[in-house]
């Protein structure tokens, strides 16, 4: 009967056939080439060779919150499109984040990178959190046949087991830079012809926006409750003049 | 094919094994997240992580699968992965009846550590 490499017969079963402080193997079967037929039981008869990685959990962990507000201004995006646009934005991101991102200062290995992209559409919000699976699968209405508004952001995770590194020691995430948004729109109209008519995609601020539409707003009824004030002072001044015209007449 | 289970994150990054062969032979190696069991035989729930010829170093010796010829296999703590080991051709003859042919147990102290 043919088949290796070589397994022992076992003498106790469900018992590990050898471990150690870092793992354990058990007893199996042989399998002749290739996943053909099955001796059973049997024990693996040789060495493996390993390697102990660094203990778990990771000791820094902690959210490196970089909040990209980002608009888009597309014309309505088919499947097609939509397909382009999420390859490119995965490829671009995870590409870029693998070669620039995620680098403390002291030196210490980053252990992971993780990805969170939102997407918000006007319809929809979206969690993908593997970067390289962002889709927007749902059907779009085809009432938004000018211009579909994307809004999207990330959310880095930087874990590495160094102890000494802390929060500001991590290289905050370069894509808020100008060129960086420049060269992302680059490889999107590179992709397909249908992005040439991209508008713009510019960081915007979200609550810098709402605070100034507060800002907005509050000078507003200052100016209103100011024209009123003078319009009722000129008003005023008008009728008491011509009151004493009349006093004046009628002496 | 047989079950390891990581009590701590490990990497495997080599083997021996036992080879009644001392001719070339070339070897393969296959991994699949938790126990073989109930997948011996579904080829499909199985990565193949490289192949290598090695020379047999026959019965009673171990014949190294060095690092680099199949990819590093990482292994969580507290996480089961199934390993298979097999040698495409062949060319040896074990008995089924006994340990006859089987050659001498290797130490029973598999788990070299390596060096990072």
């Amino acid at each position: 009967m043919k088949f290796s490499p070589i397994y022992l017969f076992p003498s106790i079963a469900l018992i590990a056939l050898a471990s150690n402080h870092d793992l354990e193997i058990y007893q199996g079967i042989g399998v002749a080439y290739a996943f053909g037929e099955r001796f059973s039981p049997r024990k693996f008869n040789g060495v493996i060779k390993y390697q102990k990685v660094p203990r778990s959990p990771l000791t820094y962990n902690e959210e490196v919150e970089n909040l990209h507000m980002t608009f888009v201004g597309l014309r309505f995006m088919g499947h097609y499109e939509e397909q382009v646009w999420s390859n490119v934005t995965s490829n671009f991101i995870e590409n870029f984040y693998n070669v620039n991102g995620g680098k403390p200062q002291n030196g210490a290995t980053i252990e992971n990178v993780s990805v969170e992209t939102y997407v918000d559409s006007q319809e929809h919000t979206e969690i993908e959190k593997n970067i390289t699976q962002i889709a927007r699968t749902e059907n779009i209405s085809d009432d938004f046949e000018d211009e579909l508004q994307i809004f999207y952001h990330h959310r880095l995770q930087y874990d590495t087991a160094s102890t000494t590194i802390t929060h500001a020691e991590v290289v905050m995430d370069p894509f808020a830079e100008s060129i960086q948004r420049e060269l992302y729109l680059n490889e999107l109209r590179a992709a397909d012809p249908s992005f040439r008519d991209i508008k713009y995609l510019t960081k915007v601020e979200q609550e810098e926006s709402e605070d100034s539409d507060d800002d907005d707003s509050f000078l507003y009824k200052i100016l209103l409750i100011s024209a009123i004030g003078l319009f009722c002072l000129v008003m005023a001044v008008f009728f008491i003049r011509r009151l004493r015209r009349r006093r004046k007449q009628e002496y | 094919m047989f079950d390891v289970k990581a009590i701590e994150r490990i990497r495997i990054v080599s083997l021996d094994i036992h080879l009644i062969s001392t001719i070339t032979e070339a070897v393969e190696v296959y991994s699949k997240e938790g126990t073989y069991k109930g997948e011996s035989q579904n080829y499909v729930a199985w990565v193949r992580q490289g192949e290598t010829k090695v020379i047999g170093r026959g019965e009673g010796e171990s014949t190294p699968v060095p690092s680099g010829s199949f990819s590093i296999i990482e292994i969580g703590a507290g996480e089961t992965v199934a390993l298979y080991v097999t040698v495409r051709t062949s060319t040896f003859i074990y008995s089924n009846g006994d340990y006859e042919g089987a050659g001498k147990v290797l130490p029973i102290t598999p788990l070299i550590p390596t060096e990072n």
